[in-house]
């Protein structure tokens, strides 16, 4: 083989990586605490590979403060429940560790005090839909946590456009649903 | 100070010691409401996540005092670190309570699903989006769910929700598609995906192959299924080969074909083999094996899954004997000719629907049955789906459709005239003798006298098709060009010879082209620029096959169904197709052709008028035995035995009342009823219930069997007439036996909707409808 076509092979495995492996190495992963009717917390996490397809999933069974616990606890109890309780029982129990976070509330972003997973908030941006030069549909929030900005940024930016990444939120909303009508669950 | 003072400072100052207080911040809001008719008091304490602490006794300033918890309105605010392990200590005279705030009750269950399989990617593939060139393809919303017919555990029900929608599915680019799906396909690969059991009915050229395709890739790469076989017939296996190019191209060298050791293919589950193909006839003979194998596969697809409508064929037999986790089935006519064509092939995709493993009616559709509010529709609506193009597609080009009317050459059509004459009157010399099978045979030698004049040798037919291919040439199109005839005297080798005389350079595609010649003549005619024509037979060639390379299609001669002509044209006008199609159907004037085409069009003009027009044709419109005879002037018809003859008794005798119930059933079905035994030993007075619609209204007849030596007496007929009577529903009843009924029986069916076939009667049925497979019986 030539040298040129040695290098053109080179180059060739180097665009496969960028654009390729490296991407498909990426792992994502959904934490969701939303209610049910009756009040009560729930909490799953989805981690994903970079097309957002599940290779894990957990959840915990329905969390019912007393009613002692919840005048005790006042305004902090939802933060301590969601992160303290439902997130930290999560993400300590996960097989693998995914590159970044992402939550779909504000309060969760307090996942930060108790992982160094890059975290945010992910949301469809709901400004400018009209507007051809808006390059991004998603909004995302790291708060007070600016290291996380650029790992986070980085990963929307090679994922988006071809993966809708606030869409995995609805699975495992509906997935949670399924899960706790189940009696064994 | 007395005991109890001594206890809460005791246990006061306990926590004191152990919580260290220190720094208590000047926070928190408290509303609470006192009372103090009992004497408990109550204390606070709390651990801030950084090790501080923070105390409070609400009932420092006074005590003792009593705290109705539910009025208590404790507001923690402004903290920068959550609580930690709050407690509620309660005590009261004698006992203390301890409620550790931060008990909650928590399980977690887990769930891993496998990674998705890499396949080996294009560098750059090169996506079409067919979406911008048919721009009035309909929208679609999702499929609905699967019916649950089977007890899902939870991993597998999470699996089936947290796996992301269908668009998200396809649009990875390791799928590589060469075309983006249209909506109606992404339907109907994500409707596929879903289903264990499935009848993909679609109307021929919305692309079932490809959407099955594409469905069985997904699982595939969802690591779901590893292996697939598909059943399809001989001359499909090209067309699929073709296909899984096309759709799935990373698994080419994956895919086996049946060899001579069919056996060895069937049970082949090793992981290199993805896709295995096997032909109806192939898998036909190994029926008896299939039967006392069990091993499964993962994904069974069979191709034009109307070849199993026949539940006594031995291919049903074999395909139905297959073991399958998933069971696909694709065809575009599912219901050739009556409901239970469709019943076999569910048979087949949902086992037990219908029928039990034994063939005797599901206890469901029974009930149904009974209660008179059986709806097939409602039953497989769950489990089939189908399209028809004008639903799902504005914008398939135009189609203009000619009857191109030939005249015959003087010399031509006097050799045509002399052969129908001499041909009514040596019909006319049959007599009583003559069948519908002698009819056919003139039929069939003048239709090839039409095409070319054996004295001559002129074709007027070929002169118009060469005219009408000069159009084709100047336009750079390509043509198909269909008869029914493939001998080198009167059919397409004939032609092909002609047209390769003019300089022509044609292609063939019909049962004498050897199968694995087949896949190379397709692909050559779809991408050498100058092989513009194929000639096709309409069995061989109206079935599966893409063809949009094509725009025009000439049907040299006709076939008696209508559909099956329709079938040819869908060759070149289906998805794909970008040009305006041109059909000409040529017959001659004043022949048997045009006597045939009258016919046929007037049929379809009264099905039109009378019955609903939004219902498809029946793919069987074709003409009757009498509308046959009634193509010539045939004096004579078919002699009917007025005295019918009979099969021997003996016959009935041999039989076990199981082989007689069925026996009885055969000469219902043969009258053209939908039979249903209900069988066991507590029918009630019904062993079988026919059913069918004459003159528009539902006919429902109750059948009682009695195989016995002794004469069938009058309390069995009150049995069955009890039930007659008992249902508005049914017809009547009709009492069968092997031997005979007594007078007390005669008597009492008289003026009743209650018919007593004996033995002697039934055995003349048996012989008129020619219900065969009874000469084991005979000994």
């Amino acid at each position: 083989m030539s040298p040129d076509n040695d290098d053109v092979n080179q180059n060739q495995d180097e665009r496969e990586n960028v654009v390729g492996e490296e991407l498909s190495d990426i792992t994502l992963c959904y934490l969701t605490c939303p209610k049910d009717a009756a009040n009560a917390f729930l909490g799953a996490v989805m981690v994903t590979d970079y097309r957002a397809r599940p290779l894990y999933f957990s959840f915990v069974s329905p969390i019912r403060p007393t009613k002692i616990q919840r005048i005790l606890y006042g305004s902090t109890l939802e933060e301590h429940v969601k992160v303290d309780v439902i997130s930290k029982k999560l993400l300590k129990d996960m097989p693998v560790s995914p590159d970044v976070l992402f939550v779909d509330a504000q309060d969760l972003l307090a996942v930060h005090r108790i992982t160094p997973i890059p975290a945010a908030v992910l949301t469809k941006s709901a400004d400018d839909k009209d507007d051809p030069a808006r390059l991004t549909t998603l909004k995302y929030d790291t708060g007070s946590n600016m290291n996380d900005q650029e790992v986070i940024g980085h990963v929307l930016a090679s994922l988006e456009s071809f993966v809708d990444l606030v869409e995995p939120f609805n699975r495992m909303r509906e997935a949670l649903k399924e899960a706790i009508k189940t009696p064994d669950a | 100070m007395g005991w109890r003072d001594r206890k809460r400072d005791q246990l006061i100052n306990k926590y004191r010691t152990e919580l260290k207080i220190t720094n208590l911040p000047d926070m928190g809001v408290f509303n609470v409401k006192v009372y103090q008719n009992r004497s408990t008091i109550f204390f606070l304490s709390a651990t801030k996540h950084a090790e501080q602490v923070q105390f409070i006794s609400v009932a420092k300033q006074q005590a003792p005092v009593t705290i109705l918890l539910d009025e208590i309105r404790v507001q923690l605010i402004d903290y920068e670190f959550p609580l930690r392990t709050p407690q509620l200590i309660v005590y009261d005279d004698v006992r203390a309570y301890t409620i550790n705030l931060d008990e909650f009750p928590l399980t977690i269950q887990h769930f891993s699903f496998p990674n998705i399989r890499k396949e080996q990617r294009p560098l750059f593939p090169e996506v079409i989006d067919r979406t911008k060139i048919h721009r009035r393809i309909k929208r679609v919303t999702p499929p609905q769910k699967p019916p649950i017919t089977k007890t899902i555990d939870l991993e597998e029900r999470l699996r089936w929700i947290l796996t992301p929608p269908i668009h998200e599915l396809l649009s990875d680019p390791q799928l590589a598609l060469p075309e983006k799906p249209f909506p109606f396909q992404t339907f109907g690969i994500k409707w596929l995906y879903d289903r264990d059991s499935a009848l993909l009915a679609d109307e021929m050229g919305l692309g079932k192959t490809m959407q099955a395709l594409i469905a069985a890739r997904l699982l595939w790469r969802a690591r779901i299924i590893n292996q697939i076989l598909v059943v399809c017939p001989k001359t499909l296996i090209p067309t699929w080969q073709t296909e899984i190019r096309k759709w799935w191209p990373q698994v080419s060298d994956n895919v086996m074909l049946v060899g001579n050791d069919r056996q060895f293919f069937l049970r082949l589950g090793t992981l290199n083999v993805i896709i295995k193909i096997i032909n109806y006839a192939s898998i036909a003979r190994e029926a008896e094996f299939l039967d006392k194998q069990k091993f499964s596969h993962d994904l069974v697809i069979i191709d034009e899954a109307q070849r199993i409508k026949n539940p006594k064929a031995k291919t049903s037999k074999a395909v139905k004997a297959l073991r399958a986790i998933r069971r696909w089935a694709l065809t575009g006519t599912p219901l050739e000719n009556k409901v239970d064509d469709l019943i076999s092939i569910f048979d087949f995709i949902q086992p037990g629907l219908f029928r039990d493993k034994k063939g005797q009616p599901s206890p469901a559709y029974c009930r149904a049955f009974l209660e008179g509010c059986l709806d097939i529709r409602d039953m497989i609506r769950p489990y089939m789906l189908r399209r028809r193009t004008e639903e799902v597609i504005d914008d398939l080009p135009e189609k203009s459709e000619q009857d191109i009317e030939i005249e015959l050459a003087p010399s031509h059509y006097e050799t045509y005239k002399q052969m129908e004459e001499e041909g009514v009157v040596e019909l006319n010399a049959k007599g009583e003798s003559i069948t519908v099978t002698h009819v056919f045979a003139l039929i069939n030698k003048l239709r090839q006298i039409c095409n070319f004049d054996p004295v001559s040798g002129v074709s007027a037919k070929l002169e118009r098709l060469l005219e009408d291919l000069e159009e084709v040439s100047e336009s750079g199109r390509k043509a198909l060009v269909f008869s029914q005839f493939v001998e080198k005297e009167f059919g397409l080798k004939r032609l092909a010879n002609e047209l390769e005389q003019k300089m022509l350079r044609v292609s063939q595609f019909h049962g004498q082209i050897p199968p694995n010649r087949r896949s190379e003549v397709l692909r050559q005619f779809q991408s050498d620029p100058d092989i513009t024509l194929l000639l096709l037979n309409y069995k061989v060639g109206g079935l599966g096959l893409n063809l949009q390379a094509a725009n025009y299609v000439f049907l040299f001669d006709r076939w008696w169904n209508p559909a099956v002509e329709d079938q040819a044209v869908k060759r070149a006008h289906r998805i794909g197709q970008t040009q305006k199609v041109f059909i000409r159907r040529f017959y001659c004037k004043d022949t048997i052709e045009e006597r045939i085409l009258r016919k046929l069009a007037e049929k379809r003009r009264l099905f039109r008028n009378i019955i609903d027009a939004a219902r498809p044709e029946p793919d069987s419109l074709g003409l009757t035995e009498e509308e046959i005879f009634s193509l010539f002037n045939i004096k004579v018809r078919p002699h009917k035995d007025t005295e019918r003859k009979s099969i021997p008794r003996v016959i009935l005798k041999n039989m076990d009342p199981t082989q007689f119930e069925n026996l009885v059933g055969e000469v219902y079905e043969k009258q053209g009823y939908t039979i249903h035994h209900c069988g066991g030993s507590h029918d009630e007075g019904i062993d079988i219930l026919a059913e069918k619609i004459s003159a528009g209204a539902r006919e429902r007849v109750v059948i009682q069997c009695k195989h016995q030596q002794s004469n069938v007496g009058r309390p069995i007929a009150q049995q069955v007439w009890g039930v007659v009577s008992s249902d508005p529903s049914f017809t009547r009843g009709d009492l069968v036996t092997s031997s005979d009924f007594t007078a007390e029986a005669k008597q009492f069916a008289k003026g009743k909707r209650l018919s007593l076939i004996d033995g002697v009667l039934l055995c003349k049925l048996v012989h008129e409808f020619e219900i065969a497979h009874l000469e084991n019986f005979s000994n």
